[in-house]
């Protein structure tokens, strides 16, 4: 079959120089690493703005009856009837 | 083990991989740099109990895949540019860039012909095809590279060479009407 060609490829060697070029990506990558006290106060912060949110939320829900309070106030109809009976 | 025993153990390994992938020069050598530097990234997950040629291996397969999935992306994108910029100079032509070292001269044209067929498979048919019959690992050493298991291996060879047959096949009924 036409595949057997396939066997008479060649192993060839690699250029010397590019152990070279890899050694310079290498030294081109700048990792950013956290030390472990920076990441942990990280964490710590993100922790206290999520509880935060959580706090406020509860605390200062915004009441049901405000919506109706202030379309009374400014005289309003909140309903969607044409006739007034 | 240090990157440079690894790489004097392996480079060729990699670079003959990469070759069979993409069949130029260039582009095995910037496939080789890709799967050093993973290497270097992950020596630190490496587990030591499991084989380190079949890890290189997979890395290797891995990359040459990317690659030539970017490249494509690649050439989409210029050919819309070039839609876009019609008179400009940054127009560029899908010019075929076959340059196999392992090839000799007389298996030349005949090769090009067949490497074209074999990139228009899909990618695990193309895998175990080349380590198969151009790399001549046994069924039982892709079933490890390629984490399936021996019947799966088999019929994916199958398939491909069944895939290629019909390809060559048409490719000659298709010379016999133009002449």
């Amino acid at each position: 079959m036409e595949l057997e060609v396939l066997t008479q490829i060649k192993k060839v060697e690699v250029s010397p120089f590019l152990f070279t070029r890899i050694q310079q990506r290498i030294s081109e990558v700048t990792i950013i690493k956290f030390s472990n006290k920076t990441s942990m106060s990280l964490i710590f912060a993100l922790l206290v703005v999520i509880v935060l949110n959580i706090v406020i939320m509860q605390n200062y829900s915004i009441p049901q009856n405000k919506e109706s309070e202030f379309a009374q106030s400014m005289n309003i109809i909140t309903y969607n009837g044409i006739y007034n009976e | 083990m240090t990157l440079e025993q690894i790489y004097n153990q392996h480079k060729n390994l990699v670079y003959n991989l990469a070759l069979q992938y993409v069949q130029n020069i260039e582009d095995a050598e910037e496939i080789t740099q890709d799967v050093f530097l993973a290497i270097h990234n992950n020596l630190g997950d490496f587990q030591e109990h499991s084989n380190l040629a079949t890890w290189i291996y997979r890395i290797a397969i891995n990359k040459a895949l990317d690659f030539i999935k970017a490249k494509k992306r690649k050439k989409r994108f210029a050919f819309i540019t070039s839609i876009f910029l019609l008179g400009s100079n940054e127009i560029e032509h899908d010019l075929p860039n076959y340059n196999h070292p392992g090839v000799e001269l007389e298996n030349r044209e005949a090769l090009s012909s067949l490497f074209r067929k074999i990139n228009l498979l899909p990618n695990s048919q193309k895998t175990a095809l080349i380590l198969n019959k151009i790399e001549q690992r046994s069924v039982q050493e892709i079933a490890q590279t390629m984490q399936l298991n021996i019947k799966a291996v088999e019929s994916l060879i199958q398939r491909a060479k069944k895939n290629l047959s019909k390809r060559i096949t048409e490719a000659k009924e298709l010379d016999k009407i133009i002449v």
